[in-house]
């Protein structure tokens, strides 16, 4: 059964806690980094303090910190695929992005919508954090690759659709800071954890609307496959992330395949004007006062990702 | 698609600490005493037109068969025990104020929840019991507690302890299962969605009893053809008092519905039996406890989502043909635009017909 942490701050100190049945022990550890406190845990993962505290006590921070790399898969949930127009069984490539580590946030906080931002999306993912190293040393197969994920958590991939798009730019569209809260829990996985994967249940909600439900069994690329592809290209170190694509509902829709083919008759300024347009009639896109919340787990609760909280807030600067 | 959900209120007007009675109308009085009896159900008292039975936990009826000219749901109760939470459910539109309540002791206030049903805050609080002995002792393979001695074998009803929970089909889904939210203070454990439209159609609330523990759920709300009781489910001590329950019911000629199995929501091992007008009872043991803590969760429905082993759920167990009165109520539902829809009704159709497990046809 994995076992959950979180990292929070309290009186001004920063420490990570034990979680369990609704209440927090703390560790000690201090300000450590997610690398740092994978060895940490590893070494001595048995609790001195006595006091407990309850999650509403404590201001909660993303378990990930910066530095980390951040790899993010695009396009890899069924019913994402065919709401995309797209034949999930005729895979074609994995598709990876990444996003900069100025836009981990925590859990129960805001998200930024940057003034010039009208398009901002959501899209819940599970997050696998790596705990070995692979390098051109590691011989990473389908059968080894759970090895090197040391654990799991929620991540919500924040979008600027119309950054993201038209500027054909990833890396800026989904990095504005705020826009990867992680979290609550850091879930360190112990044997036979890895394989539950295929029954979490991924929900997220936008002021009590179901926008996206789906289980990670529908995942295209799973995650063996995608750490061995990885290894091929990337070098991966302890604490550094795996994000691994969001189920459909999301409130970006892509256009039709005829009104693709006319766009393609125009030029680019004029096509992707007239996306935005019509991108912007769609009430789904985020607007400041509308609260998000997600969550991750199983049906048995065996593993529980824990729930994110969040407040969209206009950037007023 | 309707994708709101029902949640937990901010300010309820009273939380209730438990399921108190279920009231039902039966044409024929006395062959439900006969069953009720068999279930493990005791007697408090019977007249020509109403039997009281309790369980043994408390000598409160927790289970009242009323005469009526056709089988269908009365009303039920809460316990809700503080004074003054009380006192502003009396306050409430349409309430009505019982100084002695239903059963002639405890003050009582009847509401009606958006469907119409009669919901009485009974003025008390639970009753819980300790301790129930066991009537086996067993052999673990490390504890070895039967020395010489061979396990008795024990014939007769149940002991039930209490009533549990209650499961109602509602046209309206959402509306009321709010208003037991905003009402009586129930929490959503498990929400169940359809799988293609993520439409929230089945809740399962439990009580808030803040730090304390309760069930899993207290009463679970799922969207319906029409308005009416699924099923009441009374817990027993063990899976011995279980699997004796369901031999001692099938002796006496009773009709079997679906079990022994495991849930996967709320996690109780059951065993569901018919009454004589073919209604679903269960005996359950060894359920979920939860605080106000635990945050909801969200599922697919289907009937793998119903249990994690046990017999194969039976074909006719999830009932969603349309007699004669159900049939009636769907279309006074449609004509009076409740919430309820033909399409969803359709994808709960499907899903209630698709096989769990892929290697067994039924």
């Amino acid at each position: 059964m994995a076992k959950n942490y979180i990292r929070y701050e309290k009186n001004n100190k920063i420490d990570w806690g034990f979680y369990k049945d609704g209440s927090v022990t703390p560790l000690g550890f201090g300000d450590l980094s997610t690398k740092e406190f994978l060895e940490a845990i590893q070494k001595n993962s048995k609790t001195k303090i006595e006091t407990k505290y309850t999650l509403d006590r404590l201001s909660i921070l993303s378990p990930i910190t910066a530095p980390c790399q951040i790899v993010c898969q695009g396009a890899n949930y069924r019913q994402h695929l065919i709401e995309s127009g797209l034949n999930p069984d005729d895979k074609t490539y994995n598709m990876f992005f990444t996003k900069s580590d100025a836009s981990l946030s925590s859990p129960l906080g805001n998200v930024i919508k940057p003034k010039h931002v009208k398009l901002l999306d959501y899209e819940i993912e599970l997050g696998l954090v790596f705990g070995k190293r692979i390098d051109s040393n590691s011989n990473v197969t389908l059968g080894n690759a759970s090895q090197f994920v040391a654990a799991f958590f929620m991540a919500n991939d924040i979008s600027a659709r119309d950054i993201q798009l038209p500027q054909l730019q990833w890396y800026k569209g989904k990095s504005y800071r705020t826009f990867l809260p992680a979290g609550p829990m850091l879930a360190i996985l112990e044997p036979g954890d890895f394989e539950l994967l295929e029954n979490l249940e991924l929900t997220l909600l936008v002021n009590d609307e179901i926008r996206q439900h789906d289980t990670a069994s529908n995942l295209v690329y799973k995650p063996a496959e995608t750490i061995l592809e990885l290894s091929k290209f990337c070098n991966i170190n302890p604490g550094d992330i795996l994000i691994t694509g969001t189920p459909s509902g999301c409130a970006l829709k892509a256009p039709g395949k005829l009104i693709q083919k006319i766009g393609g008759l125009l030029s680019e300024k004029k096509k992707w004007e007239l996306f935005i347009k019509g991108q912007s009639k769609r009430k789904e896109y985020l607007q400041p006062k509308d609260r998000i919340r997600s969550s991750i787990r199983t049906a048995d609760r065996r593993i529980d990702l824990g729930d994110q909280i969040l407040n969209v807030v206009q950037d007023l600067t | 698609m309707p994708t709101r959900i029902p949640k937990r209120s901010e300010k309820p007007i009273s939380k209730a600490q438990d399921i108190a009675y279920i009231r039902l109308g039966r044409k024929d009085l006395e062959s439900a005493y006969r069953y009720y009896i068999d279930f493990g159900l005791k007697v408090k008292s019977r007249t020509e037109d109403r039997i009281l039975f309790h369980a043994i936990s408390s000598g409160f009826p927790c289970w009242s068969i009323e005469k009526a000219n056709r089988d269908f749901l009365l009303g039920f109760g809460f316990f809700v025990s503080d004074k003054k939470q009380f006192a502003e459910l009396q306050k409430l539109d349409g309430a009505i104020f019982h100084p002695k309540g239903r059963f002639g002791d405890i003050p009582s206030v009847t509401l009606f929840d958006p469907s119409g049903l009669p919901v009485d805050a009974v003025n008390s609080s639970s009753h819980q019991i300790s301790k129930v002995n066991s009537k086996r002792i067993w052999n673990h393979f490390d504890i070895i507690k039967r020395i010489n001695t061979p396990q008795p074998s024990i014939s007769g009803p149940p002991k039930v302890i209490r009533l549990g929970h209650a499961v109602f089909l509602k046209q309206e889904f959402f509306k009321n299962a709010q208003w037991y939210c905003d009402t009586f203070g129930l929490i959503p454990s498990d929400i169940q969605l359809l799988p293609k439209s993520k439409e929230p159609v089945l809740a399962f609330l439990r009580c808030n009893r803040e730090g304390e523990l309760t069930d899993h759920h207290t009463i679970v709300v799922a969207t319906g053809a029409d308005d009416r009781l699924e099923h009441c489910a009374f817990e027993l001590k063990d899976l011995d008092e279980i699997a004796q329950g369901r031999e001692w019911l099938l002796s006496k000629g009773w009709k079997p519905a679906w079990g022994l199995g495991r849930h996967l929501l709320g996690s109780q091992i059951f065993d569901y039996e018919r009454d004589p007008t073919g209604m679903l009872v269960e005996h359950y043991t060894d359920g979920d406890k939860f605080d106000h803590s635990v945050p909801v969760g969200f599922h697919e429905i289907s009937r793998k989502s119903l249990y994690q082993w046990g017999q194969d759920m039976p074909e006719d167990f999830l009932d969603t043909r349309l007699n004669f009165q159900s049939l009636k109520e769907l279309i006074k539902g449609l004509i009076a635009k409740r919430e309820i829809r033909i399409k969803t009704l359709i994808q709960m159709k499907t899903m209630a017909s698709k096989s769990p497990r892929k290697w067994i046809k039924y």
